[in-house]
């Protein structure tokens, strides 16, 4: 039994029966409110009307409004107590850790933790890291200076909670963090998929073969995570990759099981609702693409309710070979705020992350330019190849890649090559869409 | 799928959060005792903090499970 026990962190809840899960989630939903109300002015106005007793199932928590980034921007910009404004739901005296948005769409925002909601999150990503493997033994490596972004800061404080040795690789540059890993024998990595892959071509570069540096699980944080980028990572490294999804507002909410095999919502810490894209007032079925709407129930410093993250995802139903119960994500297929109408045809950038990580592994780093010349849209994939390939690649490699995207996508693409090292590396968020119509088409 | 509770797993989880409560009462005691002093205040908030994580991954579990639903 008590061996059974270590497979999980905490089986109470990761064996929970659907139905106990969604009941504990219920009532700190409740709580939530009543709280909320009391000491957010953000929710005093909002839930005036509403009282936790009104809350006895899902569908009378969809009666309840939605937020999203733009609201928290609202609610801070000029309001007090600065920087945080009406959503802070602690005394500014409790806040202990200032936290932002990377700012990709727009003006970033303020997030601050109490120690208690700090720890809360730490939680969270206790249950992310044991899911993904991580113990006692491991050395983690973390490649990166934190900032002001949440992620790693999350990840390291975890780990050091699951008892991992844990080691801050910020202020280094790539070469020495390559040499560092080497130095200490490390075993696990902490990354963004981009940086990952970079590490490991500049591996080669020193001569190194990253199967032989002895990482042996990396857990992949900041960009999503096709099965293609994924897969790419393990082949590099020789070892497993983990994916996550998670936001600075909400925390990360789900995550991968050794299984690897879409993603378990880490109930009951989040009320999660995926909701059709159209509409967002009605559950998508098991398979189905939809927008993920998520609540936080344990976080009185920054009270979120019923949050929608713009995150597109495909329900996955409940149940998994690993004996975890959670409801799961099947994929997460990109970003709302991504999703674009090019030539009538709605375009993900994610679809061509697949394609060239998969098939075109001659391709180290792309670009992908939308632009209007005159009436119509272009799109254009700029590509990187390996500096063996010389300056210039075949016609024949181009119209390869172009075929394949238009089967992909339904666009014709264009395709630009450009010099070994000119594409910008990244360390935290890429930037790999640029849309530089004036209008912008969403979808 | 997972099944409700069995038995004797409610008894420990009923153990569990007994202990928990047990302590919170306890961690309240202590910052009492110790006036205003900031190692005791701020170690106490600390604690509570776990304690807090204990109640939403134990206690609740407890708590549920007992009710009349899951029983």
């Amino acid at each position: 039994m008590k061996e059974q026990n270590r497979k999980y962190w905490n089986p109470l809840l990761e064996k929970s029966a659907p139905e106990q899960l969604l009941a504990m989630e219920l009532k700190n939903f409740r709580k939530l409110i009543g709280y909320a109300k009391e000491h957010s002015v953000f929710y005093q106005k909002q839930l005036k009307d509403v009282f936790p007793e009104d809350i006895t199932s899902l569908e009378t928590v969809r009666r309840l409004p939605l937020i999203d980034k733009e609201d928290l921007r609202k609610a801070q910009e000029g309001k007090s107590p600065f920087p945080y404004g009406e959503m802070l739901g602690v005394e500014l005296k409790e806040v202990t850790d200032f936290r932002q948005t990377s700012g990709t769409t727009g003006k970033p925002v303020y997030v601050p933790e109490s120690y208690e909601s700090w720890q809360w999150r730490v939680e969270v990503w206790c249950h992310i890291l044991w899911m993904a493997g991580f113990r006692e033994t491991d050395r983690v490596f973390v490649p990166f200076g934190y900032n002001v972004y949440v992620a790693f800061w999350e990840g390291h404080y975890a780990a050091e909670k699951l008892g991992c040795e844990v080691v801050p690789g910020g202020a280094l540059d790539t070469r020495d963090r390559i040499s560092k890993i080497l130095e200490l024998k490390a075993t696990a990595l902490l990354s963004t998929p981009t940086y990952g892959l970079h590490l490991a071509e500049e591996a080669f570069k020193m001569g190194i073969d990253p199967r032989t540096i002895g990482i042996k699980r990396m857990l992949c944080a900041g960009e999503p995570l096709p099965l293609a980028t994924r897969e790419r990572l393990e082949q590099s490294w020789g070892a497993e990759v983990y994916d996550h999804i998670g936001g600075t507002e909400p925390c990360a909410w789900a995550a991968m099981c050794e299984e690897r095999n879409g993603l378990h919502i880490i109930e009951p810490f989040f009320l999660v609702e995926i909701l059709d894209m159209e509409t967002l007032t009605t559950e998508v079925g098991p398979g189905e693409l939809g927008v993920a709407v998520v609540t936080p129930l344990g976080r009185r410093s920054f009270p979120l309710i019923r949050f929608n993250t713009k995150d597109v995802v495909r329900q996955g139903g409940n149940g998994c070979p690993c004996g975890r119960t959670s409801k799961k994500i099947a994929e997460v297929a990109g970003r709302a705020d991504d999703l674009r109408k090019i030539r009538g045809v709605l375009f993900t950038p994610v679809a061509v992350e697949e394609i060239v990580r998969r098939e075109f592994l001659e391709i180290v780093e792309y670009e992908i330019v939308v632009q209007r010349e005159g009436l119509m849209d272009e799109i254009t994939l700029r590509v990187e190849p390996q500096e063996e390939m010389g300056v210039e690649p075949s016609k024949v490699f181009n119209r390869r890649i172009s075929e394949r995207l238009k089967t992909k996508t339904n666009l014709r693409f264009r395709i630009e090559s450009v010099l070994p090292g000119s594409l910008p590396r990244y360390t935290l968020k890429s930037k790999r869409f640029k849309d530089l119509r004036e209008d912008k088409a969403d979808g | 799928m997972g099944k409700p509770r069995e038995k004797e797993e409610r008894v420990n989880l009923d153990g569990m959060k007994t202990i928990i409560d047990q302590l919170e009462q306890l961690l309240i005691e202590l910052k009492g005792l110790g006036g205003e002093m900031p190692v005791i205040e701020k170690n106490v908030k600390a604690m509570m903090s776990f304690i807090h994580v204990l109640k939403f991954g134990v206690s609740d579990v407890a708590e549920v499970a007992k009710s009349e639903n899951f029983s």
